[in-house]
């Protein structure tokens, strides 16, 4: 079994057909890899289609039917979740003291990450400062993207 | 505590063994599934269609989904 931990940025490229794309969608159909993704993924893929929805680049029923594929992709056991505790905020808290470039979301992610450490899975994401901070700390790590 | 190379080590943050996170990603991945929006959605009347249908309707849009996604980390 390969673990991967997807952040919300790998995750995105499963849907939207874009760089990378192929990448994902190889170590999804392989039934041997264990794909999983931080609870935090979820409300952030929903809420970049919120916006894309004010935007009207894409409609509510866009939306809806997107959230639907990946509800059901979710059920069908494609993905498997980390969730958040106490100690995930704590370690998040220490990224962000050792590694002053990293936002929120990417701190949140990483910590996540941490708790599947002994898996050693590898941390895919198109977010460089994710990417090159997750191979630091002594994750494997992917960007689809090169 | 120190800037930059910090590798992550068990005694500072706390990881579990292999057997608990396993145990651990079981337990979250069920409660994902139990608290699902898929029955929600299907009674607005939505339903699934193929993948290639969601790329094709994200496609139209300006910047790719993880482009925005990127930006949304930016602006935070």
């Amino acid at each position: 079994m390969a673990a991967y931990f997807f952040d919300t940025t790998a995750l995105a490229k499963h849907y939207c057909l874009e760089l990378g794309s192929n990448k994902i969608n190889e170590i999804l159909q392989d039934k041997k890899n264990k794909v999983i993704l931080g609870e935090c993924a979820v409300t952030e893929l929903y809420a970049t289609l919120n916006k894309k929805v004010r935007r009207s680049e894409i409609t509510r029923d866009d939306y809806y039917t997107i959230a639907y594929k990946f509800e059901s992709e979710l059920e069908n056991g494609l993905f498997h979740f980390i969730d958040i505790t106490a100690l995930v905020i704590k370690n998040s808290k220490l990224f962000l003291l050792y590694h002053p470039a990293l936002r929120f979301s990417t701190a949140l992610h990483l910590s996540l990450a941490v708790e599947v450490f002994a898996l050693k899975p590898t941390v895919v994401s198109a977010d460089s400062h994710l990417v090159e901070t997750a191979k630091v700390c002594g994750f494997k790590v992917l960007n689809p993207e090169k | 505590m120190r800037e930059g190379s910090k590798k992550i080590t068990r005694q500072e943050y706390g990881f579990l063994p292999k057997d608990a996170v396993l145990k651990r990603l079981l337990k979250a991945t069920r409660a994902a599934q139990d608290l699902g929006m898929k029955n929600s959605l299907k009674k607005l009347g939505f339903s699934e269609v193929s993948i290639e249908e969601i790329q094709d309707r994200l496609s139209k849009s300006r910047r790719s989904l993880s482009q925005d996604i990127l930006l949304d980390r930016e602006q935070v």
